[in-house]
């Protein structure tokens, strides 16, 4: 039940032999998630479901209390910015474990990477620092600064991922321009982490007649003036994570809580979904080995017609095929995550080559006032934000054609081995008691948030069928090169 | 045979129950157990006699479930633990226990676990002392038991032969466990049943001349009509709710019904509900071969499980959300996959019925 690293992963056990440090954080963050999963996440996972489906206002404080304590949240932040330095692909093995436990948990654990990863893509290094330095010291004292990302609408939801969509989308909320800074009206909703974040990433166009052009990244606190948390849903399933609608009622926000970056439509949703898609697949992975394995232990100790379900061959091939498809949508969502590693938004983040860096570098210069004003500088923020515009279109493409295609083919798997659980347990799955039709319940949603699985495929069919002519074969950045710790250094005052 | 003018008027009126009583009641129904049971929802059940319809060949039981299942499943899944009980009452000659138990003919809400496979091993266990039996053991998933006044349960005598047994709820000795929490069907009240010492007269056991898994498995296929009609009910009220949907949402400058990829996962749902429907009407008026039969509800089941995730997913988040009720839907339909067993369990049953003519269990 409890697979060796290598067994799991052997793509990443055959590239550790070439990059030793790289396989020891995927190990690392494997060993520690896996012991959060045994000693919070399994105890815990039905009561808190049962709980919230009582109060939807319920949030699970002691298991928020106890990520911060094991530094979950801020594992993928950069040393330089306060947190644990492990990029996002070596930590997307604990969003499998810890997800493989509850898959709400894991989204209440995990959803500020989408923020902190949409604040990346603006190459806003200042308000990275804000906002990962709010995250990780808050953290360090028990109460992270969770953050959310709002981005659907009430009539607009995929398409506001979507440039193409975009463009016609039912927008009703935006960020008007006033003098000294800008007025948010409208509403969000199904925003997860919504209730409990203290700092909330708004992306509202400016004008919403052309949201293509005018569409930025707006960080609100939650206590501003105008701001307000609406309905919390009543969800099917993850209900440990909280949705709810956001509410800005003509609420003022200063110049600076607009992000420095171009307009978001194109390549920054595209980098930001790139990585995150990869994280949505890696729970697909988690809820099909969740299924697995309650599926194989309930098989060892039932019967049926006077034998263990076990012993029945079309249990066994029942059983086979929830292992495969594990490994399937393990394959997948590892593959993106490379991608996302060699050609996507992670290459800049978190490649190698920085965390390299920063493993040099002591923490205490890291958090020197030097280094930090350093790091929000002007200069700092337009050398980023230079490297964001050097990625070639042809590896965004790649990198967001592996993501697309990992989501879509792990969350599809992820429910079918639900459907073959159930099928296994029978009646007893049907319990609530025997954790399997919260898997059930939890995984549909895997198939709609970060674009629906439809307009995944087409994104597939974008970015890896039908690619633009013009766009260059992709060229791999080699984990852990100096070139662009130099590019980074360059772009250093 | 019941005329169609009569089934019409039998749809129409449950049709008008689930839009007056059911749809005022989905929110209690479906945070039951944390809320207390509509009680009106289930005294206008009574009232208007569905609990005293049977499978009788006319088509009346599964057009109300059906009809009704279009509102809320879970009340009809209670209907169909009842008739399940009171029909396994009547097969085996014995409705004058229904009098025996209440006073009153056809009126006790009986409670039937109507997910168990119907030859699978029960933890019921009972033994002959005298003019008694001696009752051990436990029920799961018993449907109706928290409501009931009496129960009638799959189990086994001492020497492994099955039996049919039925019992006061007030007996002494019977433990009705808190109602459970389940996937869907969420509203019909279930819970395990304990039995610690029961004694009862040895007249409630009520296996046929045939025996008790013959017993069972008689009635089972005479509710195969019905069940199918609840998939059909359930899928075909996510059909329209993701109709709706699709004209009513616009992406990308027209509405969704209009995207190819939207009509095609509407077909798959309309190509599942007519045959969720067909299945429902054959299997309820037809004496069919069996292997037709399993065959017709094996995949009814499953169809109409997979299709209500396609009606959560063309509703995209809103379909994820309790409001807009296809959530319930989706998991009503995948608790419906089990009623008279798990879909793989049936499977083997087919072949058995279509290679070795039933001789093999």
């Amino acid at each position: 039940m409890n697979p060796s690293f290598a067994e799991m992963y052997p793509t990443l056990a055959a590239l550790g032999r070439r990059r030793p440090r790289m396989l020891a954080d995927f190990e690392r963050a494997l060993r520690i998630a896996r012991r959060f999963r045994r000693e919070h996440i399994e105890p815990n996972a039905l009561a808190i479901d049962r709980a919230v489906m009582r109060d939807p206002t319920y949030v699970a404080e002691e298991i928020i209390a106890a990520a911060a304590r094991e530094g979950l949240f801020g594992m993928t932040v950069p040393k330089a910015f306060g947190g644990g330095g492990m990029s996002f692909g070596t930590f997307i093995v604990a969003l499998e474990e810890i997800g493989a436990g509850c898959l709400g948990l894991a989204n209440l654990i995990g959803v500020h990477g989408l923020a902190i990863a949409t604040v990346a893509a603006t190459g806003d290094v200042g308000a990275m620092a804000k906002v990962s330095r709010a995250l990780t010291d808050g953290e360090r004292a028990g109460r992270p600064a969770l953050l959310s990302t709002a981005i659907t609408e009430p009539g607009a939801g995929t398409d506001v991922e979507d440039v193409d969509l975009l463009r016609t989308a039912r927008l009703t909320c935006e960020a008007r321009p006033v003098r000294g800074g800008y007025r948010l009206r409208g509403s969000k909703v199904f925003i997860s982490n919504g209730s409990i974040a203290r700092t909330h990433v708004v992306i509202m166009p400016t004008n919403r007649e052309r949201p293509v052009e005018t569409t930025f990244a707006f960080l609100v606190p939650s206590d501003t003036k105008g701001f307000s948390v609406g309905r919390i849903e009543h969800k099917m399933g993850q209900r440990a994570c909280p949705a709810a609608e956001l509410v800005f009622d003509d609420c003022f926000v200063p110049e600076s809580a607009r992000l420095h970056s171009k307009a978001l439509p194109g390549r920054r949703i595209e980098l930001v979904l790139g990585a995150t898609r990869g994280g949505v697949a890696a729970w697909g992975a988690a809820v099909a080995r969740g299924a697995y394995e309650r599926a194989l232990a309930y098989a060892e100790t039932h019967e049926i017609d006077g034998a263990r379900l076990v012993d029945h061959q079309w249990v066994q091939i029942k059983l086979a095929d929830m292992a495969r498809n594990v490994m399937l949508a393990r394959a997948c969502y590892v593959e993106a995550t490379l991608s996302n590693e060699l050609f996507g938004l992670s290459s800049l983040v978190s490649g190698g080559g920085m965390q390299d860096l920063a493993r040099i570098v002591p923490q205490r210069v890291l958090d020197s006032a030097a280094v930090r004003s350093l790091l929000v500088s002007r200069r700092a923020r337009e050398g980023f934000q230079a490297s964001i515009e050097q990625l070639d279109a042809g590896q965004i493409d790649t990198a967001s054609a592996h993501g697309a295609a990992a989501k879509v083919s792990a969350t599809d798997i992820g429910m079918a081995n639900c459907h073959i659980a159930l099928d296994v347990l029978g009646a007893d799955g049907l319990r609530h008691d025997q954790g399997v039709e919260k898997l059930y319940r939890d995984a549909k949603l895997l198939q709609i948030y970060e674009g629906t699985n439809q307009l995944n495929r087409l994104e597939v069919y974008k970015r890896a069928v039908h690619r633009k002519p013009e766009r260059a074969e992709p060229r791999p950045r080699p984990l852990g090169a100096a070139a662009r710790e130099r590019e980074m250094v360059r772009g250093q005052p | 045979m019941i005329e169609n003018t009569e089934l019409d008027l039998i749809r129409r009126n449950v049709a008008r129950f689930g839009d007056d009583v059911v749809r005022p009641s989905l929110d209690a129904l479906n945070h039951y157990p944390d809320v207390a049971l509509p009680e009106r929802l289930f005294g206008t059940l009574t009232e208007m006699g569905l609990f005293d319809l049977s499978a009788d060949g006319s088509g009346a039981l599964s057009v109300a479930l059906a009809t009704l299942s279009a509102a809320a499943a879970a009340p009809a899944a209670s209907v169909l633990a009842h008739v399940m009980g009171r029909e396994l009452l009547t097969v085996a000659g014995r409705e004058s226990l229904l009098g025996v138990i209440d006073g009153h003919a056809f009126r006790p809400t009986l409670a039937y676990p109507i997910y168990a496979e119907t030859s699978g091993p029960s933890p019921t266990r009972v033994r002959r002392v005298g003019n008694e039996i001696a009752i051990d053991g436990t029920a799961r998933l018993v449907v109706n038991a928290p409501v009931a006044r009496a129960l009638v349960l799959p189990a086994l005598e001492a020497d492994g032969t099955p039996a049919v047994l039925a019992i006061e709820t007030s007996a002494a000795g019977v433990r009705i466990g808190d109602p459970l929490l389940t996937l869907g069907m969420r509203g019909c009240p279930t819970a395990d049943v304990a039995f610690d010492g029961v004694r009862v007269p040895a007249d409630r056991l009520i296996a046929g001349p045939s025996g008790g898994a013959a017993l069972v498995d008689d009635v089972a296929r005479r509710l195969r009509g019905p069940v199918a009609a609840i998939c059909a009910g359930i899928l075909g009220s996510s059909l329209h709710a993701a109709v709706a949907y699709a004209k009513e949402r616009h992406q990308g400058g027209r509405a969704i019904v209009e995207h190819q990829e939207v009509r095609s996962i509407l077909a798959r749902m309309i190509e599942d509900h007519v045959l969720c429907r067909d299945a429902a009407e054959r299997l309820s008026r037809g004496v069919l071969p069996e292997p037709e039969a399993l065959a017709l509800l094996v995949r009814c089941k499953e169809r109409a499980a997979h299709a209500t995730c396609d009606g959560v997913q063309l509703l995209g988040g809103y379909g994820y959300m309790e409001d807009y009720g296809q959530e319930r839907r989706m998991r009503d339909a995948k608790q419906a996959q089990c009623l008279l067993g798990r879909t793989e369990w049936l499977r083997q049953r087919l072949t058995s019925a279509f290679v070795d003519g039933g001789a093999r269990p």
